[in-house]
């Protein structure tokens, strides 16, 4: 007689061999195969940079990469031109542009389909304040002091770089934002160039936090932790409820994709030097 | 910390390579532009990366965001085509799955 636990167990182990092998196959791991979008084949062989004058522009094969606008995609630096030729470099079979950050923040600040200026967005992001994650504290007891002893620091950070004093809130209603934090940070936004405001704004969004990218920006948190303290509240219920892979961890590698793409693009606009190698002759004065 | 061939650092490095190599297109990492550049740069700052007034561990700080980027957006695009709906299961897959077998299929 078939015992029916005993088959029971045998699907599911049949289930797990099923799945093991779809992971290692090479061609259903191309994620692309089933998209809900339309995606292009991969139709270049090398990608490569090329210099001109002050700029930097990418190639595929020897075509120029240009923005969907139709314009040549130019960047300021060679890293960043670099790391968008290896982003495309990585594609396999077909192009995955919804993953190519860098590429999208590039071609966003060329092309600015929603016609904003630097202004436009400053404003939006100095309003964004008001609703930062890092100033609700939850009601919850046990998970208030985990956001005091992770938020704590953080926010110190922020008071003492800004020389404001920022205060938090609990429950929903918005914390008062100062006029003269409002100030310090409209001139902070205000002195980036368009492009790496736009970044900032991205990365913003994915935080949900400016003061989180701030600290990223000013290199006292890396993309990993700042992504770690903007989810605080989501990884002490997966503490209590369990781990799920295809939510949390993926909601975790997007986001953090995202910030670091926007905090490549916000650092390479930044530097826009041109470093000389000293010359044997210099070394000697 | 502020030289670029502190441990730290070139932990970074070898995490930026080993993506680079999971990545690229050409296997091997000689041919590989954006490699070839990195080391190039660790090269360069080797000494310290205190340049220009910049700030301390500005290179490093570059270095792991560039890993990060790297390394998640890899992982997204694995956990997603581990977990996104494939359409409907052929007969035979479900066959399969049940530990069944078609009637023209090999015994």
């Amino acid at each position: 007689m078939l015992n029916p636990i005993n088959v029971h167990c045998k699907m599911f182990s049949v289930i797990n061999i099923i799945k093991k092998t779809n992971v290692i196959n090479p061609q259903i791991f191309d994620a692309v195969k089933h998209r809900c979008y339309a995606t292009h084949k991969r139709f270049y062989r090398r990608t490569d940079i090329v210099q001109n004058e002050k700029s930097w522009e990418i190639t595929l094969d020897h075509r120029r990469l240009k923005t969907p606008n139709g314009r040549v995609l130019t960047v300021n630096t060679e890293p960043l031109a670099r790391a968008i030729a290896a982003e495309w470099d990585a594609q396999v079979e077909y192009i995955s542009q919804p993953t190519m950050h860098l590429t999208a923040l590039c071609n966003t600040a060329l092309d600015n389909p929603g016609k904003l200026n630097s202004h436009d967005i400053a404003s939006y992001l100095v309003d964004f304040i008001a609703t930062d994650t890092l100033l609700f504290y939850s009601e919850e007891e046990e998970l208030k002091k985990l956001q005091e002893k992770k938020w704590g620091p953080v926010l110190e950070w922020f008071n003492k770089r800004f020389e404001v004093k920022q205060v938090v809130t609990k429950g929903l209603e918005l914390p008062p934002i100062a006029t003269n934090t409002r100030a310090v940070l409209a001139r902070y936004f205000l002195s980036y160039d368009f492009p790496a405001l736009n970044a900032m704004c991205f990365g913003i969004e994915a935080l949900k936090s400016p003061i989180l990218m701030l600290a990223c920006v000013d290199r006292y948190l890396d993309p990993k932790e700042a992504v770690l303290l903007a989810r605080l509240e989501e990884e002490f219920q997966v503490m209590r409820w369990g781990r799920v892979p295809w939510a949390h961890e993926l909601n975790q590698a997007e986001l953090t994709a995202r910030v670091a793409a926007s905090l490549i693009v916000i650092h390479s606009s930044s530097e826009r030097h041109s470093a000389a190698n000293k010359s044997q002759g210099d070394r000697n004065v | 910390m502020a030289s670029l061939s502190s441990k730290p650092a070139l932990v970074t490095l070898r995490q930026v390579l080993s993506e680079l190599r999971k990545q690229a297109n050409s296997k091997k990492l000689a041919e590989n532009q954006m490699a070839r550049y990195i080391l190039n740069q660790y090269r360069k700052h080797q000494t310290t990366d205190q340049q220009l007034c910049k700030a301390a561990d500005e290179m490093h700080f570059k270095a792991k965001t560039y890993y990060d980027y790297l390394h998640f957006s890899r992982r997204y695009k694995e956990i997603n085509s581990e977990f996104k709906g494939k359409g409907e299961r052929s007969v035979d897959d479900t066959a399969r799955m049940v530990g069944f077998k078609l009637p023209h299929d090999p015994k």
